[in-house]
C-alpha cells in the first residue's frame, strides 16, 4: 500500500508536469501524431498500390505475351492462331486471343464541349479469356456497332456511363459503357510513356466490330497470349515467335512480355518510385515531430536538473528520479499514438481517395496497415523517451551541490554566450539579449533548428519537385509550340507519297494556312548496349510551320542528320558525330511494314525535356529508305481560323488519324502531374503547420523557462513590446538560420529525388532542375515569418506575467 | 506630477518632500478557500535622503511591503503615492516607466540574467534606466560593490554572496531615486555586508530614499527609522530601539 503511495505521488507529479506544459504537450503530441499518422498513410501507399495492381491484374487475367505486327500490317483472322497452334506451345498457353488494334479519332464531344482525340479501337472476342474488361458503370457491348468506352479518359472529361462518339472517317457508335482494361489500366500513347488518359481514348470492341469499324474486315494484327502458372514464358515467346516468322515471312512483329506493358510496368515502378519519395517526406514529418518531442522534453527535464539535483542530495536512487521526466514523456508519446490514430486514418483516406483517382483498378485494397502503423508508432513512442534519456542521464551526472546551488537557474552553463563575451554589439544589452539566449543553449537551438530544418525541407523538396516539372513542361511546350502557337498535327492513318490524297486534302483545307508534311516512325536508337525507343520524325527541307531548336549541332543540308534529346544522348552514351543505330519500320507493302537498322550519325541537340522526341533531315529519310513518305502534317490554322475549326474540318476527312495540338504531349504529362501536385500541396500545406507547431512550442517552452528573467525585466520597467521583440529576434534568429540549412537541404533532396528516382519513374521526361521565387517565399514563410510570429502567441500570458510570484520563487 | 528624474538628484532637505508615501495598505490572497492576509493597514512615510529598515520575522509581509513600493504588485486595500502619483490607479504604461525611472530593486532571490555576465547584469540596470555611459557606471557599482575583478564572470559562476553583490550593483547601476532592497546582505559574511551597508547608506545621502528589509535586529540598527512589522501589521515605527550606531559598530 504504501508502495502504491508512493509510485501515485510520482505519476500525480507527472500529471502536474504535463499540465503546467498542457499546450506544449498537447501540440507537441499534435507533431506527434501528424508525423506518424502521415508516416502511416505515405508508407501505406505502395503496399495498397501493389496490393490493388497485383489482384487487379489477376482478376482481368492480364496476358503474358503480346504479339504485335509492325504497325499498319495485318493478317488474316486466325493466321495468328494458327501460328501458335504450329509453335508446339499449346501445352503451356491457357488462353489466347487475336485481336485487331488500330488508331483513329474519337470525337466524345458532348454539349457545347469540344473532345477530339488521337485514339485506338481494340477489337478482341468477346468471350475470351484474356484480357477481360471491367464495367465501370453500363454494361459491356454485345454485338453490332456498339462499343465501349475506356473509363479513364472517359472519367477525365466525366463523360456519362452510356453515349455516343464519333470515330475516325465520321463513323457514329454508341457505347454501352466504361471499361477498365488491364493494358490501360495506366493510360499510355504511343510514343509517350506517360499517363495520357486526357489525350488518349481506347474503344473496346467485339472483333467483328471493330473489324468493320477500321474497315478491316476478317482482318487481325494482335495476338494476346496467357500462360499456364509454371510455363516458361521465355520458351514459349521463341516458339511462338519462331511459327510466327515462318506463317508471316513479310510481315514485321513485336512481342512484349507481360512486365514490359506500360501499364503493368508503370505501376509497379511508379510504385516503387513514388513511395521512395513519400517515404523521404514520410521520414522527414516523422523527424520533424521528433526533434520537436525531444525539445520539449529535453528542456522540461533540465528544467526539472535542480529538483533532481535536491532528490539526490535527500539519497533518492537516481533510476526513482527519471522516473518523473519519463512518466512525463510517456504522456506525451501516448497522446502522439492516440492523436496519431485518426490523423493516420484521415490521411489514409485521403490518399486512398488519391489512389483512387489517380489509378482507378478493379480491385482495391487499400486497409489500415497495422505493421506500417506500428512500425510509426514504434518510432513515435521510443523517440520521445531517448528523448528523455540523454538529459536524465546529464542531470544524475551532476554532483548534488552543483544542482541545488541558490539561483538555480544560473547554476546551468552559459552554453556558448562565452563567445560573445568581449564581443559589443550595439543597441545595449537588452538587444543583444536575443543572440545571447540562442547561444547561450546551444543544444535545444540545436534541436528546435533541426525540426524547423526537417520542415523547410520538406517545402523546398516538394514545391522544387512541383516547380521542376512546370519548369520541364514550360520547356518542352515551348519547343513544341516555337514558330506558331496554333501548331496543329494531322496524323495519317498510313504513309502515303508527298502528294498523296490525304495530304492535298489537309493542305487543301479551307481553315488549313500553311502546312509542312513530314513521316513519323516509332523508331529504337540502339548504341552499344543501350536502346531507347523514339519517335522519330523527319523534318523536311522547307519548314514553314515549325522546325526544331539547335542545342547543339544541326540537322545537315545534304547529309543524313540525326537530332536528339540531351536526355537521350545521355541515355545513348553519345554525342555529337557519334553514330547510332536505328531500328525503324519500312513499308513493304500497302499494309505490311518490315524492321530495318539503319545508321546514323548524331548531328545535333534538341532542347525539349520530352526524350522520346527525335529528328532526321530529308537526306536521313533517304538513308532510312522512306523517301518522300508523309504521314504526319504540321499546320498552322489560316488567318481568322481557329485550332478547333482546322479539328472540326479535318476529323471527318478520309485517312486522317487524328488531329491534336502540337503540345498535347506535354499537357498530357501536365494533366497526369497535377494529380500529383495534390499530394505534394498537402504536404507542404502539413509541413507549414508543423513549422508553426515546433515554433509555438520553442517559444511556449522559452517563455516558461524565463519567466523569472522577464519578470526582472519588467521589475525594472522593460515594456512588454521590449520583450516581445526580444523573443521574435531570437525565433527569427533560429528561424533563419533553419530556413538557411533546410533550404540547403531541400536543394539536396530535391536534386537527389531528381536524379534517381524521376528518371525511373518518368524515363521519358529529361527533367529540369528549377525552384521558383514563390518556392523560397513559401519557405521562407513556414520558416521565418511563421516562426517569428509565433512568439506573439504567448504575449497574453506576458502579460499576465505575476511580478511578485515570479521573482520570489527560488526555484 | 510627473516621476522625480534620477539624474542628477537634487539633495532636497530631509523633512519637506514626501517621496513614499503608503495608506493603509492592505494585501490578501486567497488560496482556495482561505485567505492569507499578508499586509494590513500599513501606513508609512519615507523622505529623500531617509534610510529606513523594514524589520520582521519571516513570512511578516517584508517583501509584500516591498512590492507594494515597487508597483510589482498592487495593494487590495489603501493606496501607495510614490513621489506624488498614486501607483495604485496608475496605468499599465505609467507603471512601467516608473519601475525604468522611479525605482531599482534589490531581489531576496536576486533574479540575475543567466546569459549576462556581471558587467552585463549591472549594465543592464543603468541601461534600462537610460543612463548615459551605462558601462562606466557598471564598471564602479561592480568595483564598489567589491567585484571590480569579477566583471566578465558569468552568475553560475559565481558564489551565493557574489551574485547578490551583482544585484546589488545592478540596483545602484540604474541610479533611481528609489533604491528597494530585500535582504541584501542576507548571504553576506559580516565584513562585506557592513560593506554593503556603507553603500547603500551613502546612497541615500546623495538624495535618494532606501528602503531595507531584513529580520537582522543588528542591521536596523543603523536606519534612521525602522519599521517594524509583524503578521502583515506595523507594530513599531521609529528610531531604532537601542540607538542608532555607526555602521562599523555593527556586530552580527
Ligand atoms: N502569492 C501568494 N499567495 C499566497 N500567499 C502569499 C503569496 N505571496 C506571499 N504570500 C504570503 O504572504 C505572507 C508574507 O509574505 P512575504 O514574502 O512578504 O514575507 P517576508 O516577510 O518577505 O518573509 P521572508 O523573510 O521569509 O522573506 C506570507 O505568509 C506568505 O505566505
Ligand atoms: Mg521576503
Amino acid at each position: 500500500m504504501r508502495r502504491w503511495h508512493r509510485q501515485a505521488l510520482w505519476v500525480r507529479w507527472a500529471i502536474r508536469d504535463a499540465r503546467r506544459h498542457r499546450f506544449q504537450v498537447l501540440s507537441i503530441a499534435l507533431l506527434l501524431g501528424l508525423g506518424v499518422g502521415m508516416f502511416t498513410a505515405m508508407s501505406s501507399m505502395s503496399i495498397w498500390r501493389v496490393d490493388s495492381a497485383d489482384s487487379s491484374f489477376a482478376a482481368l487475367r492480364m496476358h503474358d505475351l503480346r504479339f504485335s505486327l509492325v504497325e499498319g500490317g495485318t493478317a488474316r483472322e486466325g493466321e495468328l492462331r494458327t501460328a501458335l497452334t504450329r509453335s508446339g506451345a499449346t501445352a503451356d498457353v491457357a488462353a489466347a486471343a487475336e485481336r485487331l488494334v488500330v488508331p483513329t479519332q474519337v470525337d466524345a464531344s458532348t454539349g457545347g464541349r469540344t473532345i477530339m482525340v488521337p485514339g485506338r479501337i481494340v477489337g478482341a472476342p468477346a468471350d475470351g479469356d484474356v484480357d477481360t474488361l471491367a464495367a465501370r458503370g453500363g454494361s459491356l457491348p454485345a454485338a453490332g456497332t456498339d462499343v465501349a468506352l475506356e473509363h479513364n479518359f472517359a472519367r477525365h472529361y466525366e463523360l456519362p456511363e452510356t453515349g455516343a462518339l464519333t470515330l475516325a472517317g465520321g463513323q457514329r457508335v454508341a457505347y454501352t459503357g466504361q471499361v477498365l482494361a488491364p493494358e490501360y489500366f495506366i493510360v499510355t500513347a504511343p510514343g509517350a510513356g506517360f499517363g495520357a488518359e486526357s489525350t488518349f481514348a481506347v474503344i473496346f470492341a467485339p472483333l467483328a466490330t471493330a473489324q468493320r469499324l477500321a474497315g478491316k474486315p476478317g482482318q487481325v494484327n494482335d495476338m494476346v497470349v496467357r500462360l499456364r502458372p509454371g510455363a516458361d514464358a521465355v520458351a514459349v515467346q521463341r516458339q511462338i515467335e519462331r511459327a510466327l516468322r515462318v506463317t508471316l515471312p513479310e510481315t514485321g512483329f513485336t512481342v512484349t512480355t507481360r512486365d514490359e506493358e506500360p501499364a503493368h510496368r508503370m505501376i509497379y515502378k511508379d510504385a516503387e518510385g513514388d513511395q521512395q519519395l513519400l517515404d523521404i517526406f514520410a521520414f522527414l514529418m516523422l523527424g520533424a515531430a521528433t526533434f520537436a518531442a525531444f525539445n520539449l522534453i529535453s528542456r522540461t527535464v533540465e528544467a526539472q536538473r535542480r529538483e533532481i539535483g535536491i532528490g539526490m542530495a535527500l539519497g533518492v536512487p537516481p533510476a526513482q528520479l527519471a522516473r518523473r521526466p519519463f512518466l512525463l514523456s510517456a504522456q506525451i508519446a501516448l497522446g502522439g499514438l492516440i492523436l496519431g490514430i485518426p490523423v493516420g486514418l484521415a490521411a489514409d483516406a485521403w490518399l486512398e481517395g488519391v489512389l483512387e483517382d489517380f489509378f482507378p483498378l478493379p480491385v482495391v485494397n487499400a486497409a489500415f496497415q497495422p505493421a506500417v502503423f506500428l512500425q510509426g508508432a514504434a518510432l513515435g513512442l521510443v523517440l520521445p523517451l531517448l528523448a528523455a534519456a540523454v538529459p536524465v542521464r546529464r542531470a544524475v551526472r551532476v554532483a548534488p551541490v552543483e544542482a541545488i546551488q541558490v539561483g538555480a537557474r544560473a547554476a546551468r552553463s552559459s552554453g556558448l554566450a562565452w563567445m560573445l563575451k568581449g564581443l559589443r554589439l550595439p543597441g545595449g544589452t537588452l538587444a543583444n539579449l536575443p543572440l545571447r539566449n540562442v547561444l547561450r543553449t546551444p543544444r535545444r537551438t540545436i534541436m528546435t533548428l533541426l525540426g524547423i530544418t526537417a520542415v523547410v525541407t520538406i517545402v523546398v523538396a516538394m514545391a522544387g519537385l512541383i516547380d521542376s516539372f512546370d519548369a520541364t513542361l514550360d520547356a518542352s511546350r515551348s519547343e513544341a509550340l516555337t514558330g506558331s502557337r496554333d501548331r496543329l498535327t494531322v496524323d495519317l492513318a498510313t504513309a502515303t507519297a508527298a502528294d498523296g490524297r490525304a495530304l492535298r486534302a489537309v493542305t487543301g483545307a479551307q481553315s488549313v494556312g500553311d502546312g509542312q508534311p513530314s513521316l513519323r516512325l516509332e523508331s529504337t536508337l540502339v548504341a552499344g548496349r543501350e536502346r531507347l525507343d523514339v519517335a522519330l520524325e523527319t523534318v523536311p527541307d522547307r519548314r514553314p510551320v515549325w522546325e526544331p531548336t539547335y542545342e547543339r549541332g544541326a540537322l545537315p543540308a545534304a547529309r543524313p542528320g540525326l537530332l536528339i534529346a540531351r536526355s537521350a544522348a545521355d541515355a545513348l552514351d553519345v554525342g555529337l558525330g557519334d553514330r547510332v543505330r536505328v531500328v525503324h519500320p519500312v513499308p513493304t507493302g500497302p499494309q505490311t511494314f518490315r524492321l530495318e537498322t539503319t545508321t546514323l550519325p548524331v548531328t545535333g541537340i534538341h532542347p525539349s525535356p520530352l526524350r522520346f522526341l527525335a529528328y532526321t533531315n530529308t537526306a536521313g529519310a533517304a538513308a532510312l529508305g522512306v523517301p518522300g513518305l508523309v504521314n504526319r502534317i504540321s499546320v498552322v490554322p489560316a488567318a481568322g481560323s481557329s485550332a478547333e475549326d482546322v479539328k472540326a474540318e479535318l476529323l471527318p476527312l478520309p485517312g486522317i488519324a487524328g488531329v491534336q495540338g502540337a503540345a498535347a504531349t506535354t499537357d498530357a504529362v501536365d494533366e497526369v502531374l497535377k494529380e500529383f501536385d495534390q499530394i505534394l500541396v498537402v504536404t507542404v500545406a502539413i509541413a507549414a503547420a508543423m513549422a508553426l507547431l515546433i515554433a509555438f512550442n520553442s517559444t511556449a517552452i522559452n517563455a516558461d523557462e524565463r519567466t523569472r528573467e522577464h519578470a526582472t525585466m519588467f521589475a525594472h520597467g522593460v515594456p512588454v513590446g521590449r520583450v516581445m521583440l526580444g523573443a521574435i529576434a531570437e525565433a527569427l534568429l533560429i528561424g533563419a538560420l533553419g530556413t538557411a540549412v533546410g533550404v540547403v537541404a531541400g536543394h539536396a533532396v530535391l536534386s537527389w529525388v531528381l536524379t534517381t528516382t524521376v528518371p525511373e519513374t518518368m524515363p521519358d521526361l529529361g527533367i529540369v532542375s528549377a525552384v521558383t521565387p514563390a518556392t523560397y517565399g513559401v519557405a521562407v514563410i513556414s520558416g521565418i515569418v511563421v516562426v517569428a510570429a509565433a512568439p506573439l502567441l504567448t504575449l497574453g500570458r506576458l502579460r499576465r506575467t505575476d511580478l511578485s510570484g515570479s521573482l520570489r520563487v527560488v526555484e | 506630477m510627473p516621476l522625480p528624474d534620477a539624474r542628477p538628484v537634487t539633495p532636497a532637505p530631509a523633512t519637506d518632500k514626501v517621496l513614499i508615501r503608503l495608506e493603509q495598505v492592505g494585501r490578501r490572497y486567497h488560496v482556495g478557500d482561505s485567505e492569507v492576509v499578508a499586509l494590513a493597514d500599513v501606513s508609512l512615510e519615507v523622505r529623500p535622503e531617509e534610510l529606513v529598515v523594514v524589520l520582521g520575522p519571516s513570512g511578516s509581509g517584508k517583501t509584500t511591503l516591498l512590492n507594494m513600493i515597487g508597483a510589482l504588485d498592487s495593494p487590495t486595500e489603501g493606496r501607495v503615492v510614490v513621489a506624488g502619483q498614486d501607483i495604485t490607479h496608475a496605468s499599465r504604461k505609467e507603471l512601467f516607466a516608473f519601475r525604468r525611472h522611479g525605482v531599482s530593486f534589490v531581489f531576496q532571490t536576486f533574479n540575475l540574467f543567466p546569459a549576462l555576465t556581471a558587467l552585463e547584469n549591472a549594465e543592464f540596470g543603468a541601461d534600462v534606466a537610460e543612463r548615459p555611459d551605462p558601462r562606466t557606471v557598471a564598471v564602479e557599482m561592480l568595483e564598489r560593490v567589491g567585484l571590480g575583478d569579477r566583471l566578465g564572470h558569468f552568475p553560475h559562476e559565481l558564489s551565493g554572496g557574489e551574485q547578490q553583490r551583482v544585484g546589488i550593483a545592478r540596483a545602484l547601476a540604474s541610479g533611481n531615486p528609489i533604491l528597494l532592497a530585500d535582504e541584501p546582505t542576507g548571504e553576506l559574511d559580516f565584513q562585506t555586508g557592513v560593506q554593503i551597508l556603507e553603500l547603500l547608506h551613502a546612497h541615500a545621502h546623495t538624495g535618494r530614499a532606501v528602503v531595507i528589509v531584513t529580520h537582522n535586529r543588528e542591521i536596523a540598527r543603523i536606519a534612521d527609522r525602522v519599521v517594524e512589522i509583524s503578521s502583515g501589521r506595523v507594530v513599531r515605527v521609529g528610531p531604532p530601539e537601542e540607538g542608532q550606531v555607526e555602521i562599523s559598530d555593527l556586530r552580527w
